[in-house]
């Protein structure tokens, strides 16, 4: 039915080094972002032409339902990643992106130890399932792409820059 | 230096001539003289433009000096006057350039706008500035005072004076100004009848004057307009409000008002603030904000009334303490209960942030079924992150309460009463390593405080030591380790194990129920002690653009210290030695697992309408052998259960989430997963599914003792099946099927769905969806449908405890649906509607409106709620009305702690924050 194999994949030239900040740049998150982008023959360097930005990591925890009592029964967590591609001098190119992932899991009221460990392993995963999101996106991305994006990006500050200048 | 004024004025029969004035040789006054002294070293004022052709003409030293502008979007013959004023600078929408317009606050219909004048953006002192006047007519006197008619304008630095009529004295330095007065310095305008000011000091008192600050879109009357030498305005008898020139929707009126434009807080003596002209509210002093600053005020208030508080009245307090930190008070009072303060503090430093917060009634006032009648009530908690180094984090997340009815009696949200522990936690990490080699180091100590009346304390770690690395060799070869040190303990009564009554035969309505606790049952719940947990493993990637294969290889080890073990559970073959276990208080567990992953990748591309996309195709297959160690019977549960199922389930290569069970495998889990990939790499649709295939029974068990596990009445739920449902579990030799999909309809519509299926029982053991909508930060709409089967709990009886024998359907079957959602110009709707399907009731239901104008916003909402207690079957609901009033510009929006319930609506603190003035 037209599935074929994946052949080989190469991501946009401009991209085979790439700088990575996040807001905790030794953080879990953040090496296995740098992991798996390299993985991916990305090489991450600070030398590299262009960043991936990730502005913010955040986690988030709430009652996804109740026992009839109206005690939390499931709980919902769900980690919310912006991030963007920036050029040399800071300029953002592309994005910013959200990338979100979410899970539901079955609360222990009488452990609530083992609801800890649960949700740990579940942050863990998401933070992978994030990664991918972004790892898809920059796979997605050629040399044209990022050199249009990056000329309208210039043209739209020098727009800007203009406007302010007094008449 | 010295002051030099340099005024211009309209000569007799001319149309404009100009006079040159320089301070007195005493530095009092000044010396205006036509045409008698060079200008020298004088400051010069700009001149305005319309004037200046004017100027040129007349044969004087400053005028030619002039630079020409060109452009003057001003005319101020036509905006002369406060008659000729009745909109102030209010310009409409339409009139706006887009630039104002996306600065104009929501639901305005425009905004007050400075118009251009000269001067308008002097930086410094203006008192350091020369005077520039003109006019349509002057006289000078002898005795040093100067007569301006027509069209007085008189401009000093970013000042602003213009009236029909001026006198100044040389002599002191005054001026008095009459008729159609119009001041103007940057962000304030004054208009009225008459004033006087003092040109040295700049003190200026109007009679009968209005006044507008732009920024902070406010607005007032008053008898009397100072503007002190400290440029503080201070009004006598005057009024204020935000709203649109057109409405006078609330004001607030005080005998002596006082603007201070450097520290943004206005105050008012004796004020009363009227909404439609009524008066709601006094106070003897208040002080609010008056500009877009952060600022201390009130926040709005809330007035409700429930069924157990009575009236309820909030009126939360904001204390801007400096940029970085800040603090409010949320008094409130409840009729029923008393008065509680709570409090919070918020702080950030370059290296941490935080928050320290806590409430506290003294003596509860309720009596009718409260178990805490006449006692306390507080909670303080604390939270704070901080950076030590870069690579050396610490932070904390402790709360604490009063008691295990503290957040249900208080709290206005299901989300915060339904917590049944609360984390008290302290922990440091320390990321180390490079990108080669990378670890970490955990220190934590982690308690929790049971709020449920009806479950079991959980084990606390006191303290755990976490060491952990990952180190990638070139060649592709992956190491892991893992070192986990942990002392659990807990109280001795930590057992849940039923009700009492607590009746007091005086006083029928003190008819309360207390939970019992005690010591649980055998000697490995009892048990208290070190566990020591390593984990080793390597493993391999082979990879191609189109599959990889994983082999894997770890050891799991596992191994305690114990104490508080029962010598009489270990007497060779007696009745409470099941597994014929000998005294060990150092039991260990030691074993491998292999795993090997391995997963293919199809993609083809696909067309739907316009839009072209990558859909992949991924079959993966993860082997898991793992050989039973049936020496685990002996160790304990501190932090561990079984996982949830779920697909992710699938790829896990253990089934119990701590480490106090090292589940045996003998495994193959098979699923495929679909993806619709746009072309710049968003995920469209995504669908997975599959299905673990057991070789073997799984030996390890979460619970070896199920002899002790009989129906005993404390327990609320139906242990008899829920064990023969455990046990099946463990013997079937396929897994239920799991299944997920997310569909990403549009940018604004999402579409989740789990679904497991149990394929040996046939029936679904978890079905979820949920539909989110959210096209903008004003139109949200959540839709959620959650079924998860779970055994039948037993029955309870009227004090709470389960009566052996009867049960009730324990599902997890829910429908909740929020929204807020614009209905007419200016009016939103807002809801809640969360229902049990299971006990065919509403967990909550809320509903309510909110008119959203310039200058104010209102909300009703009507709310009823499960009120959060043990009784299943006999749950009380609650039921509260809620007003809500926000003046705006007389405080910020909202307080975290005080809408709490319509936190329940998901996305609605992202609507609060963007919609903050």
């Amino acid at each position: 039915c037209g599935f074929q194999l994946r052949g080989l994949v190469e991501v946009a030239p401009l991209l085979s080094t790439l700088k990575v900040t996040t807001p905790d740049n030794y953080s879990q998150f953040s090496r296995k972002l740098v992991h798996s982008l390299e993985a991916n023959n990305i090489s991450v360097s600070d030398q590299a032409p262009y960043t991936l930005k990730v502005l913010s990591n955040e986690q988030e925890r709430k009652v996804a339902s109740f026992s009839g009592n109206a005690q939390a029964a499931e709980y919902r967590v769900r980690l919310t990643n912006k991030y963007q591609l920036e050029n040399r001098s800071g300029l953002v190119i592309i994005g910013p992106f959200k990338a979100q992932a979410e899970r539901v899991f079955l609360h222990e009221p009488n452990n609530a130890a083992a609801s800890a460990s649960e949700e740990r392993l579940i942050t863990e995963e998401l933070d992978k399932d994030i990664i991918r999101q972004i790892q898809l996106r920059l796979a997605a991305l050629s040399n044209t792409d990022i050199e249009n994006a990056e000329a309208e990006a210039e043209a739209k500050k020098l727009a800007e820059e203009k406007k302010k200048q007094p008449l | 230096g010295s002051t030099s004024l340099t005024l211009y004025a309209a000569p007799q029969g001319e149309q404009n001539s100009e006079w040159h004035c320089l301070p007195g040789a005493n530095g009092q006054g000044w010396n205006c003289n036509v045409q008698s002294k060079p200008p020298g070293t004088v400051k010069r004022a700009p001149r305005p433009p319309e004037k200046a052709g004017a100027a040129d003409t007349s044969a004087t030293t400053i005028a030619s000096q002039e630079e020409p502008v060109n452009a003057s979007p001003v005319h101020e013959g036509e905006a002369f006057g406060p008659l000729a004023l009745p909109q102030l600078d209010w310009v409409s929408l339409d009139q706006l350039t887009e630039e104002q317009r996306q600065q104009v606050a929501p639901q305005c219909s425009g905004a007050y706008i400075e118009p251009f004048r000269l001067g308008m953006d002097y930086q410094g002192n203006p008192a350091d500035a020369p005077i520039y006047a003109e006019a349509q007519d002057s006289e000078y006197d002898q005795d040093g005072t100067a007569k301006f008619t027509g069209k007085v304008l008189i401009r000093q630095g970013y000042r602003q004076l213009q009236s029909d009529n001026a006198t100044l004295h040389q002599n002191t330095d005054t001026a008095e100004f009459e008729g159609n007065v119009i001041l103007r310095e940057p962000n304030l305008l004054l208009v009225g009848q008459q004033a006087a000011v003092n040109l040295q000091s700049g003190r200026m008192d109007i009679k009968n004057a209005r006044y507008l600050f732009h920024k902070n879109h406010s607005r007032g009357e008053a008898t009397t307009i100072t503007r002190r030498e400290d440029e503080l305005v201070v009004l006598e008898s005057a009024n204020y409000t935000t709203c649109p020139p057109d409405s006078n929707a609330w004001t607030l009126t005080g005998k002596d008002i006082t603007l201070n434009k450097f520290t943004g807080f206005g105050s008012a003596k004796h004020a009363t603030i009227r909404v439609a002209g009524i008066p709601v509210f006094y106070t003897p002093y208040i002080y609010f904000p008056i500009d877009d600053r952060r600022q201390s005020g009130f926040l709005a208030p809330t007035i409700g009334t429930s069924g157990d508080n009575g009236f309820d009245l909030t009126t939360p307090y904001y204390f801007n303490l400096a940029p970085n930190y800040d603090a409010t008070l949320y008094p409130r009072y409840m009729a029923e209960r008393g008065f509680l303060l709570e409090g919070e503090f918020r702080y950030l430093t370059p290296n941490s942030s935080g928050e320290v917060g806590g409430a506290y009634l003294g003596s509860d006032d309720l009596k009718d079924g409260n178990r805490q009648a006449g006692e306390d009530r507080w909670y303080a908690n604390w939270i704070h992150d901080q950076r030590l180094t870069d690579r050396w984090k610490f932070n904390i997340d402790y709360t604490k309460a009063s008691d295990k009815d503290y957040f249900r009696d208080f709290g206005t949200s299901l989300e915060v009463s339904s917590q049944d522990n609360l984390n008290q936690a302290f922990k440091t990490v320390y990321n180390g390593g490079d990108n080669k080699h990378s670890w970490t180091f955990t220190t934590a100590v982690q308690k929790y405080q049971n709020m449920s009346n009806t479950s079991d304390d959980s084990y606390e770690k006191v303290p755990q030591f976490e060491f952990k690395g990952n180190l990638l060799a070139d060649n592709g070869l992956e190491f892991d380790y893992l070192t986990d040190v942990t002392y659990f303990t807990r109280d001795k009564d930590w057992k849940y194990q039923g009700q009492v009554a607590n009746r007091s035969p005086e006083d029928i309505e003190n008819d309360v129920t207390r939970s019992i606790y005690g010591e649980g049952t055998n000697e490995f719940t009892n048990a208290k002690g070190s566990r020591f947990y390593a984990e080793t493993g390597v493993k391999y990637k082979f990879e191609w653009p189109y599959a990889f294969v994983t082999p894997g290889l770890k050891f799991k080890h596992v191994q305690y210290r114990l104490t508080n073990l029962d010598r009489e559970d270990f007497v060779p073959n007696g009745p409470r030695n099941q597994f014929n276990l000998k005294y060990d208080t150092s039991p260990s567990t030691t074993t491998p697992v292999f795993t090997l992953d391995s997963g293919l990748l199809f993609d083809r591309k696909v067309l739907f309408g316009e839009s072209q996309f990558t859909q992949t195709l991924e079959p993966r297959a993860l082997y898991v052998y793992s050989p039973e160690k049936g020496d685990q019977e002996q160790n304990p549960v501190f932090d561990t259960s079984s996982n949830s199922f779920s697909y992710a389930q699938l790829w896990r290569d253990n089934r119990f989430s701590g480490y106090d069970r090292l589940g045996d495998a003998n495994q193959i889990a098979l699923g495929v997963t679909s993806r619709f990939i746009e072309d710049n790499g968003f995920e469209r649709f995504r669908v997975g599914t599959g299905q673990i295939f057991y070789f073997k029974d799984r030996e390890v068990l979460l619970d070896p003792n199920h002899f002790d596990t009989t129906n005993n009445p404390s327990n609320d739920v139906n242990i008899d099946e829920s064990t023969r449902r455990y046990l099946d579990d463990q013997r079937a030799s396929t897994s239920p099927l799991a299944s997920e999909l997310v569909w990403n309809i549009t940018s604004a519509l999402s579409f989740k769905q789990d679904w497991i299926y149990n394929t040996n029982e046939g029936r679904n053991e978890e079905f979820a969806s949920s539909l989110r909508y959210h096209p903008d930060y004003n139109r949200l709409l959540n839709f959620s449908y959650r079924f998860r089967d779970q055994v039948d709990r037993t029955r309870k009886d009227e004090n709470g405890n389960a009566i052996p024998g009867q049960f009730a359907d324990g599902d997890i079957e829910q429908a909740d649906l929020s929204f807020i959602w614009p209905v007419a110009s200016n009016w939103s709707a807002l809801g809640r509607w969360n229902y049990d399907v299971t006990n065919s009731r509403r967990l909550e239901a809320m509903f309510g409106a909110e008119y959203d104008s310039c200058c104010y916003k209102i909300r009703f909402i009507g709310r009823q709620w499960i009120d959060g207690d043990d009784d299943i079957d006999n749950a009380e609901t609650d039921n509260g009305v809620f007003v809500q009033f926000v003046m705006k510009g007389l405080g910020n929006l909202f307080g975290s702690k005080v809408e709490g319930f319509l936190e329940g609506i998901d996305g609605y603190r992202e609507r609060e924050e963007r919609n903050k003035l």
